[in-house]
């Protein structure tokens, strides 16, 4: 479980890596793929890995050629609709929902985890059966709710439902139970309040799994999909994944344009994955626990 | 290990009930308490209330009392849904805890390029269910698709993947169906299928969970335990195992969960959704076929969506009760 | 801590209390709900129209994209009470609808009992009858016909003529098609396995009823009491479909609506599909394309498929009135051939095959003024429960089996018939 591993099996560990990642970026490789071939080439051969345009197959005369061939699917489908407006929807929401999941997630683990109070089991029974439900369970009662606040088609019907996550909560709990209780009760002797024993002790402990947390909070909002559907009317209110979903319809869908789309609207989440991942290495450094 | 019991020293448990008067331990979980109210609770009381009445693409028609339990239990359709659903939670689970818990132990040294695997791990959980489901359709195809291709050059055959509703034990053992009894002919290979892509896509997602638990393990404990003479294994089992614990409890608990609800997978991979001979039909599909295609009856939906909350919550007191002794806090 | 609960409690009682005043009523306009997609522009343009003709009471659509869509909406709408002005619906929605009040009845508006502009006689004559006798219950009519399709066999005139048929004699009967597509299906290489195919379809309810009814026979008793899809005319056109499109020495069947891609790649000489489909077609293929009406046995038989338009019943007076004023609107002669040039629809009424634009579409595309024709004999399907419950049965239970060759047509469908007929009896 550390650095000293022999040779053999360190080259071992890292062929059995690489295979398995190359089928995870696999997929991804041929959704970029295909978002760099036309409709017509598309159907024509509809398993090729590589583009034409990168292999050097001359377009149709009448296509557009060089550059704007290579980025014609993105550039139309940014144009299709108001991606960037989808952008910003997805933006705002994603960073407000973060923001209440990490508040409302460290004051109740805290609460599950540590404090001890009349019914704390119970409820928390209560909060993890509440993610045994289906989201098409709660959708149409949600709805009337939101309906009745006045709420649709507004930021607060995607914002404030989705600022708890019992995920988080959960997880955060269960990370908050591995806390040494020596160091809790070291600062309660010190006269610490128990708020300041979440704020300056057991948060900065846990910043991997709050990262964690972060991270898939913002996946979770980037990707949902029924219920901004039904939450929302006017285009001005969607987020990315409504925007994705026109491309395909019953009767055939685009796959050029929509992998073109999807690829725009995945690569900000990879990127933020890689930086969080780093974030996570860059926490136990500092962390105090690990050398 | 950690853990002192605080009623073991009474001064310190005196000094801490004072405490408690003072700052109101609900007040911690209110916001948290408000919103789930509102928008959870709330709705999923009123949603199983709507499973007494008959509900007609949204109108309220008339109380029908137990009506909708009595069809449902009489429905077979619902039961082979069910089974359904028990055949891809087992084939989702297991793969799910153990297999990110084998590559997140691989990715949790100082390899290099470590970030750059760890983003690769990464990228199914990141891609959309849509992108998803389009891409393993294409590579799962019977005729056209690489899977296919490769397995025929190795002459494996050509199974039909998503389009193949014979069972996994039928075909291993009897394809042509001579003497093996339907019902025992185990899951579809369509629903292997899913749980296969389902696997694929939430690995790195458990992944990133059981390496931030595993940032929890103190090098000491791994220095004390190596200067004892441990290996690699009793490491594992006597280290890392069980300060694990609590993650691997999380983890064994949210996939069984969230793999009872599976919907959008069986939605998107299989043509019709609810797949060849309806043996993808998972109960969340079964529910959302019912409350929202037409004749939609949300009544009908709300049923077995109160029957699916008692299966997963039974099952998950059953999973508590088991492991909870196991997990070392 | 009680302190926090009660003002808890009191919050959520306060909010709940202000939502009803908070919910939007939009009493100035006509909400109206659809999911034309890629042919959302051609809608918009006529909205903007009337929308100038009549700026007290505009017309404010909302795109859904997908029918899916579109009815969950619908479903969360009425249930918290805010529906529409207008939706497009399926048959089998309307019927819901119905039974559950949600809908206003058209009867009245079309008898100009309203003050509205009634339907005409001559209106009456000028809409294809299938399309305006689908909307009516009971002889009173309950939704308007306005996206609308049939059901068309798409020939790939290059790969016709390839193997010496007149791609302008397109197959009429089931032998001809038979005989075509044995024709059509060519082993290039060798394999074993055809490379072309003669024709394709997704095996769905809709072609097995253009061939039941094709074959002379019909989905029920004309007291409607009774499923009559296991009957001789129904075996014999689920083994012919099985023949066509199930043995693979023919043609092939998908499941979704991936056969449009061989199609479309020129790998197949014949597709049936909606005349929809068209408009998807043009401009992805490299062949020359034709359309046909689907062949029949004992007679013509085309489906007619598509939505037609609701007015909700919650809607203010004005509200309803300015609906069907937008309705008559968008099915006049004028923007109703407008319509179907630019979206691949049907042509609601005969006037319009008559308009310039459409006359030079129907010169210019080989076939499609005798599809269009079939309008004048076209069915729809059964709109009663027992058949809305029963057709996903038969479609994803009896169809799929006979196709995989998991049972035998006969057993199949008068296995589906039983179940169609227990929901009747359970209907009575």
């Amino acid at each position: 479980m550390g650095v000293g591993a022999r040779p053999l099996r360190r080259s071992g560990i890292h062929l059995l890596l690489i295979v398995a990642g190359l089928s995870m970026v696999l997929p991804f490789l041929w959704m970029v793929s295909t978002s760099l071939r036309s409709t017509i080439e598309i159907t024509r051969d509809p398993h090729r890995f590589l583009p034409e345009v990168i292999a050097g197959v001359p377009a149709p005369a009448a296509a557009p050629q060089g550059f704007a061939r290579l980025v014609a699917n993105y550039v139309e489908a940014w144009q299709s609709a108001p991606f960037g407006r989808y952008f910003f929807n997805t933006i705002v929401v994603a960073l407000s929902c973060l923001a209440g999941v990490v508040l409302t997630s460290a004051l109740a683990a805290y609460a599950f985890a540590r404090l001890r109070w009349r019914g704390r089991d119970a409820l928390f029974m209560l909060f993890l059966s509440m993610m045994m439900v289906p989201e098409p369970v709660y959708l149409v009662p949600s709805f009337i709710i939101i309906a009745r606040l006045g709420w649709l088609d507004t930021y607060a019907a995607l914002i404030v439902p989705w600022t708890v996550n019992i995920f988080s909560i959960f997880l955060l709990r269960q990370h908050f139970k591995t806390i040494p209780q020596d160091l809790f009760d070291a600062a309660t002797i010190d006269g610490a309040s128990r708020f300041a024993v979440l704020w300056r002790i057991m948060m900065p402990l846990s910043k991997a799994v709050l990262v964690t947390i972060s991270l898939f909070t913002i996946i979770g909002t980037w990707n949902s999909f029924l219920w901004p559907l039904v939450m929302t009317h006017s285009p001005e209110m969607r987020p990315l994944q409504i925007g994705l979903a026109a491309f395909s319809q019953e009767e055939g869908t685009e796959y050029g344009l929509m992998m073109a789309a999807t690829t725009l609207s995945v690569v900000p989440l990879l990127v933020l994955y890689f930086f969080a991942q780093r974030q996570i290495i860059a926490s136990l450094a500092s962390s105090g626990l690990k050398e | 290990m950690a853990s002192a019991n605080p009623t073991e020293s009474p001064e310190l448990a005196r000094c801490l009930r004072r405490r408690r008067r003072r700052d109101g331990a609900l007040l911690y979980v209110l916001p948290a308490l408000a919103i789930v109210l509102v928008f959870r609770f709330v709705p999923i009381v009123a949603a199983f209330a709507f499973s007494f009445y008959e509900i007609k693409m949204g109108a309220l028609v008339g109380f029908v009392g137990l009506g909708h339990y009595v069809k449902l239990l009489q429905d077979p359709s619902f039961w082979h849904s069910l089974t359904t659903t028990l055949w891809f939670v087992l084939g989702t689970v297991p793969p799910a805890i153990f297999g990110s818990l084998f590559f997140a132990l691989l990715l949790n040294r100082k390899i290099r390029a470590l970030g750059f695997y760890r983003t690769l791990y990464f990228m199914p959980v990141v891609t959309s269910m849509v992108a998803v489901a389009v891409i393993w359709k294409w590579i799962l195809e019977p005729e056209l698709g690489i899977l296919n291709f490769l397995l025929e050059r190795l002459h494996l055959g050509r199974p039909g993947w998503l389009g193949e509703s014979r069972g996994l034990f039928q075909l291993l053992v009897d394809p042509g169906g001579r003497w093996l009894p339907a019902w025992a002919g185990g899951p579809s290979l369509a629903l292997v299928s899913l749980a296969i892509v389902n696997t694929w896509k939430g690995l790195g997602y458990n992944i990133v969970i059981f390496l931030a638990g595993l940032q929890n393990i103190p090098q000491q404990q791994y220095e004390a335990a190596r200067i004892d003479g441990a290996g690699s294994w009793q490491l594992f089992r006597h280290v890392t195992w069980p300060i694990l614990s609590p993650t691997t409890f999380y983890v064994f608990i949210m996939s069984t969960i969230v793999s009872f609800q599976t919907f959008s997978l069986v939605y998107l991979m299989t043509s019709p959704p609810g797949g060849p001979e309806d043996t993808t039909k998972v109960l969340v599909y079964y529910l959302f076929d019912k409350g929202f295609t037409p004749p939609a009856s949300l009544g009908r939906a709300s049923a077995v969506a109160l029957v699916l909350f008692l299966i997963i919550l039974g099952l998950t007191l059953v999973q508590r009760r088991l492991a909870e002794r196991r997990v070392h806090y | 801590m009680r302190r926090g609960f009660l003002a808890l409690l009191a919050g959520l009682a306060l909010a709940a209390g202000l939502g009803d005043c908070g919910a939007r009523r939009e009493e100035n306009v006509i909400t109206f709900w659809h999911a034309m997609g890629r042919w959302s522009p051609a809608l918009t343009a006529m909205i903007e129209e009337y929308n100038s003709l009549h700026p007290e009471l505009p017309v404010r659509a909302y795109d859904m994209s997908r029918y899916q869509a579109l009815s969950q909406k619908i479903i969360a709408a009425v249930a918290a009470g805010q529906p529409p002005t207008i939706s497009q619906a399926y048959e089998a929605w309307t019927a819901e609808m119905i039974a559950g009040n949600i809908i206003e009845c058209l009867q009245p508006y079309a008898d100009g009992e309203l003050g509205t502009a009634p339907l005409t006689p001559a209106d009456l004559a000028d809409f294809h009858p299938v399309f305006l006798d689908e909307c009516r219950y009971d002889a009173r009519l309950w939704s308007f016909p306005f996206n609308k399709s049939v059901r068309t066999l798409f020939i790939n005139r290059d790969l016709f003529a390839a193997v010496g048929l007149d791609p302008d004699q397109p197959p009429r009967t089931w032998e001809e098609w038979r005989d075509a597509s044995a024709l059509l299906t060519v082993d290039a290489d060798g394999d074993g396995r055809p490379d072309r195919w003669g024709t394709t379809a997704r095996a769905s309810v809709t072609i097995f009823g253009t061939l039941l009814l094709a074959n002379g026979g019909d989905f029920f008793s004309p007291d409607g009491k009774r499923c009559t899809i296991a009957e001789p005319a129904g075996v014999e056109a689920l083994e012919f479909m099985a023949e066509l499109l199930g043995t693979r020495r023919l043609g092939y069947a998908t499941f979704d609506y991936a056969y449009q891609n061989d199609f479309k790649a020129g790998r197949v000489g014949m597709m049936e599909g909606s005349s929809v489909s068209l408009s998807f077609l043009r401009g992805v293929i490299d062949f020359e394309l034709g359309v046909a009406p689907l062949p029949g046995r004992k007679r013509q038989a085309a489906l007619i498929q598509g939505t037609n338009l609701v007015v909700f019943a919650k809607a203010s007076e004005a509200q309803k009135r300015g609906a069907w004023q937008f309705i008559r609107f968008l099915t006049n002669t004028a923007n109703a051939t407008r319509w179907s040039l630019a979206s691949g629809y049907a042509p609601l009424r005969k006037s319009c095959l008559e308009q310039p634009e459409m006359q030079a579409l129907l010169a210019a595309t080989p076939g499609l003024a005798a599809t269009y024709s079939q309008l004048a004999h076209a069915f729809s399907e059964p709109r009663n429960a027992a058949w809305f419950a029963g057709r996903k049965y038969l479609e994803e239970g009896a169809i799929q089996q006979v196709m995989r060759g998991t049972a035998s047509p006969a057993e199949a469908l008068r296995r589906t018939a039983r179940k169609i007929d227990a929901e009747i009896a359970a209907e009575f």
